[in-house]
């Protein structure tokens, strides 16, 4: 399928800061394990990954604001049905460690989660309309 | 909102990805208007209606509510 040239310049965009997030990590990573550093130094490097999420973000952002009418529906309509997904089982798994011992849940999965899931979801919003 | 998409389009013989690309929308939200799924906006019905030199009302035909209704 041929891909617009907005579209080309979205991915090449997202995966340029895809790519600085992963090569921060590592630097957050090996600085963390091998140097000797201050505490507050240690608070800026393991929040450097941060940025070029917040980069995407507005990346995205451009994106969706450049979709046609019928897309920027489906797209808000799978971030409603992750909204949620998240916001119905992270209150399940609260109730349910209210009363039982469960294991601690990294709170950094959750924006992966979402944004992943939403692809997932929009795709299947997508069949669902075309079948 | 029913319409006379998919004829019109088989009488210039325009696949949806030729017609999604005159009026500067995906494929997918031609698909979803020709199928009824998605109601398009009063914009996207005019730009669909002069792609085919028509009026709009030529090419979207309401769906009819019962006569019980009012």
């Amino acid at each position: 399928m041929k891909k617009s040239q907005q579209e080309i310049m979205f991915l090449q965009r997202f995966m340029t800061a895809m790519m600085v997030f992963l090569i921060l990590i590592a630097v957050q990573t090996f600085t963390i394990e091998l140097l000797d550093i201050s505490t507050w130094l240690k608070v800026v490097i393991t929040l450097m990954p941060v940025l070029p999420l917040i980069w995407a973000f507005f990346i995205f952002r451009v994106r969706y604001r450049a979709l046609d009418e019928y897309m920027k529906a489906l797209t808000g309509e799978a971030f409603l049905w992750m909204i949620g997904l998240i916001c119905f089982s992270s209150f399940v798994y609260g109730m349910l460690a209210m009363k039982f011992d469960l294991p601690q849940v990294n709170l950094a999965m959750v924006l992966p989660i979402v944004f992943g899931g939403h692809g997932l979801i929009l795709q299947i919003l997508i069949w669902k309309d075309h079948e | 909102m029913n319409n006379r998409i998919k004829v019109l389009r088989a009488e210039r013989d325009w696949s949806q990805q030729s017609l999604a690309d005159r009026i500067g929308v995906s494929r997918q939200a031609v698909n979803a208007v020709e199928r009824g799924k998605h109601d398009p906006s009063l914009q996207l019905a005019f730009d669909i209606a002069d792609q085919f030199n028509l009026r709009i009302e030529d090419v979207f035909l309401p769906v009819k509510k019962s006569s019980s209704e009012g």
